[in-house]
């Protein structure tokens, strides 16, 4: 009889005495106090008549089945409980993992040494004819694996594909938020079928130099933006807002969102942490394209606060 | 980020906390967190109307099923006397389902254990008892009930210690204090006619 989470003292008493009633500790004490609490709640008196109807042997059995079905879906939370551990465990490890070999110094004299081999593909003008034929580096996609397993692009571009060079913002900065966001609804996308060709994705941005980019790679404190009205300009008008208040629903204090500011200082929203239902994100999307934001030609991120 | 590594304490709740969070989660461990408290209570219900420990057992267990069904569409203020209504309307319903199928309904096997049956009025013995009658009715209980009976009223012992003195088991010293009880009153009530 007993339970986890005990009803009301009066409740709790009852089926404290039926239990004793069942268990055969049963007294004439125990008895008046039943007699009262049953005679003060239909609920009870209705639930006494039903024990004392059958025999009591039979209670324990079937109330033990009960308990125990209770009992397994408590032991599948604990377990759910463990695994998320374990799954935390292993991002954590992951994160990590990743952070330290950007940091590293084998990263960085990598990267090194595609900047000169980058610097060096620069130099030699190519000619007019053959130039217009070859597309330029920054609207070059990175190639992507094809079920066959050969690469989409293999052959046809004239540099190969590096995470200093796939991780400059440019038009590729697009068509990868655009890919890995999907298209806002969390639908699963094909990168071989659905990404748009980088040329057709509004305002392509030109690649910023190879200095620049590694120093973007290399910096460990990625760079805060800001509207150009002002963030506490900005702050005001997106309290009143009624996004502001829909956000609400999220138990964090801010989302942290990661952004690429073009060159005309409009935004291109890459990711949001944690993740937003996808008309909020829609949503947000619009109110970003509101302001002009500043540092432009910049990756960055920005908190969006979601409480006052 | 690790947001989702936490477990709420619920134990503590209130049964209308519990209520919300389930509203506002859609978890169904705060719902079930919830029935269980009260699945004791809903069990006796069920086995007053139905008077079958199986079929009892399995209106437990649709009766939550229904809970998790008809939480969304109402609003419920007092949990308790909400799930009193619904546990009650499910067994009659289920009554109702077995006339219209009488050849479900399968009897109790052991008749006899309808005898333990303790309506709440029957408790008492009239306040207006006359002793020597009392003991006179007594007297004349099969000796077994009526044992049981004074020890029980008279010496405070409980069911377990009266069946050891008698090496019975509990259910039956159960069974002979209710059944010594009735014919006690029945005894009691022929005198008072008599009068």
């Amino acid at each position: 009889m007993h339970t986890n989470n005990p009803p009301s003292p009066e409740d709790a008493l009852f089926l404290a005495l039926v239990e004793r009633w069942i268990e055969g500790s049963f007294t004439r004490q125990d008895e008046e106090a039943l007699r009262a609490l049953v005679a003060s709640d239909a609920f009870r008196r209705e639930a006494w008549q039903g024990f004392s109807a059958l025999p009591a042997d039979e209670h324990q059995a079937v109330l033990k089945r009960l308990r125990d079905k209770y009992a397994v879906s408590e032991r599948r939370e604990r377990r759910t409980g463990y695994r998320r551990v374990a799954i935390a465990a292993a991002v954590a490890l992951i994160v990590g993992a990743v952070y330290w070999w950007r940091s590293s110094p084998l990263s960085l004299e990598k990267e090194t040494s595609e900047t000169e081999y980058l610097a060096a593909e620069e130099r030699p003008p190519l000619p007019p004819e053959e130039s217009a034929s070859r597309p330029s580096p920054a609207l070059v996609l990175p190639p992507v694996s094809k079920p066959g397993g050969k690469s989409a692009d293999a052959g046809s571009s004239p540099l190969p594909s590096s995470p200093s060079v796939t991780a400059a913002p440019t038009a590729q900065d697009s068509a990868a938020a655009w890919f890995l966001r999907g298209h806002a609804d969390g639908e699963t996308v094909k990168a071989t079928d659905h990404a748009p060709a980088a040329a057709a994705l509004p305002a392509a941005e030109p690649a910023p130099s190879a200095a620049s980019s590694r120093a973007n790679s290399r910096s460990v404190q990625p760079i805060r933006v800001e509207p150009s009205v002002g963030w506490q300009a900005f702050l005001d008008q997106y309290r009143q807002a009624p996004l502001f208040r829909r956000l609400e629903e999220y138990d964090v204090d801010s989302l942290r969102l990661q952004l690429y500011i073009r060159s005309d200082s409009t935004p291109v929203l890459l990711s949001i942490d944690p993740p937003v239902k996808a008309d909020r994100e829609r949503e947000i999307e619009r109110l970003l394209q509101q302001y002009r934001w500043i540092p432009a030609e910049q990756r960055g991120i920005l908190h969006l606060p979601l409480r006052q | 980020m690790f947001r989702f590594l936490r477990t709420k304490a619920v134990s503590a709740s209130s049964d209308e906390e519990l209520l919300a969070k389930y509203r506002h989660s859609g978890e169904a461990r705060y719902l079930g967190q919830l029935y269980e408290r009260y699945l004791p209570m809903v069990y006796g219900i069920c086995l007053h109307f139905l008077r079958d420990a199986h079929a009892a057992e399995d209106a437990v267990m649709g009766i939550y099923e229904e809970l998790v069904r008809k939480v969304p569409l109402h609003r419920v203020e007092v949990f308790r006397g909400w799930l009193y209504a619904l546990a009650r309307n499910y067994c009659l319903m289920e009554l109702r389902r077995k006339k219209r199928a009488p050849t479900d309904y399968h009897p109790p096997q052991d008749i006899s254990h309808y005898d333990a049956v303790v309506p709440a009025e029957e408790f008492e013995l009239s306040p207006s008892a006359d002793s020597e009658h009392l003991h006179r009715c007594l007297q004349r209980l099969p000796e077994k009930q009526r044992l049981c009976l004074q020890w029980f009223y008279f010496e405070d012992r409980s069911y377990r210690a009266i069946a050891e003195a008698l090496s019975e088991e509990v259910g039956r010293i159960r069974s002979y204090i209710q059944n010594g009880r009735r014919n006690l009153r029945l005894c009691m009530e022929k005198k008072n006619a008599h009068k």
